[in-house]
């Protein structure tokens, strides 16, 4: 837990909820890995926190559903609420950040309507992945595979 | 350098999972490729870039590809987006 050294990047769980493995999503883009490697939380709350301890936010999709963070070592932490959710057009996404912010791993991306969300879209399955032309030569070492998860609680790392 | 115009025409835009597809595409080539859209410009090689472009349904982007392979580039990916009916 950040005690190996400062080569690891951590990547923490953005939301509180239950872990599901990228293939068992029903959308083939994140499903198949198109877009990268990770893991998908079914998320029992809408409160979206950092998934970083240090990074910046990329990308802050004005429809905020989807969030694009730098570790700023070369990898990109793609954080996507939800399945086909671009469809929402932001119905139901408080976003708390804007492109070029600084997170710490206690900053809210995003304050989500849950219920809303849930009723108005295919799923709220949120995947949190490395995007394949940002992962360079770090590989994903698993720390969670199934189970409960905290906002906030270690989830993978990336390992050169 | 070979470059195309093109119009969007999924109804969500250049979003994730066309962008992922083009994306990939892209990164089969050695040339450098650019993609331009309402006065920005992005890396075709990056997920993110296209991504925080936000190029919406209607809009008309440049692809433009620079290097050895520049010519096969743009073909490969015109097809591509016309395969996903990106464009």
């Amino acid at each position: 837990m950040g005690l190996f050294g400062n080569k690891n990047i951590t990547i923490y769980a953005p939301v509180s909820g239950t872990i599901k493995q990228l293939s068992k999503l029903t959308d083939a883009t994140f499903a198949q890995k198109i877009l990268g490697d990770g893991l998908a939380i079914t998320p029992n709350s809408g409160e979206v926190k950092s998934p970083l301890a240090k990074g910046s936010v990329i990308n802050a999709f004005h429809t905020g559903h989807a969030y694009g963070l730098s570790t700023g070592k070369g990898p990109e932490v793609l954080v996507h609420f939800g399945m086909d959710t671009v469809m929402l057009d932001g119905k139901g996404f408080d976003v708390k950040v804007a492109t070029g912010d600084k997170v710490k791993l206690d900053t809210t991306l995003c304050e989500v309507d849950l219920k809303s969300v849930k009723k108005e879209a295919p799923s709220v399955d949120t995947p949190i992945i490395i995007t394949n032309d940002s992962i360079g030569t770090y590989k994903i070492n698993f720390l969670k595979k199934s189970g409960k998860v905290e906002a906030g609680e270690p989830i993978f790392e990336l390992v050169k | 350098m070979k470059s195309i115009t093109v119009k969007i025409i999924d109804p969500v835009g250049l979003h994730a999972r066309p962008a992922a597809v083009v994306v990939k595409e892209a990164n089969n080539f050695g040339s450098d490729i650019v993609i331009k859209a309402n006065g920005k410009e992005g890396n075709l090689k990056s997920i993110m870039n296209i991504m925080s472009m936000a190029v919406k349904t209607g809009e008309e982007v440049i692809i433009e590809a620079n290097g050895d392979d520049a010519e096969a580039a743009i073909t490969a990916i015109e097809k591509v987006m016309k395969d996903n009916k990106l464009v």
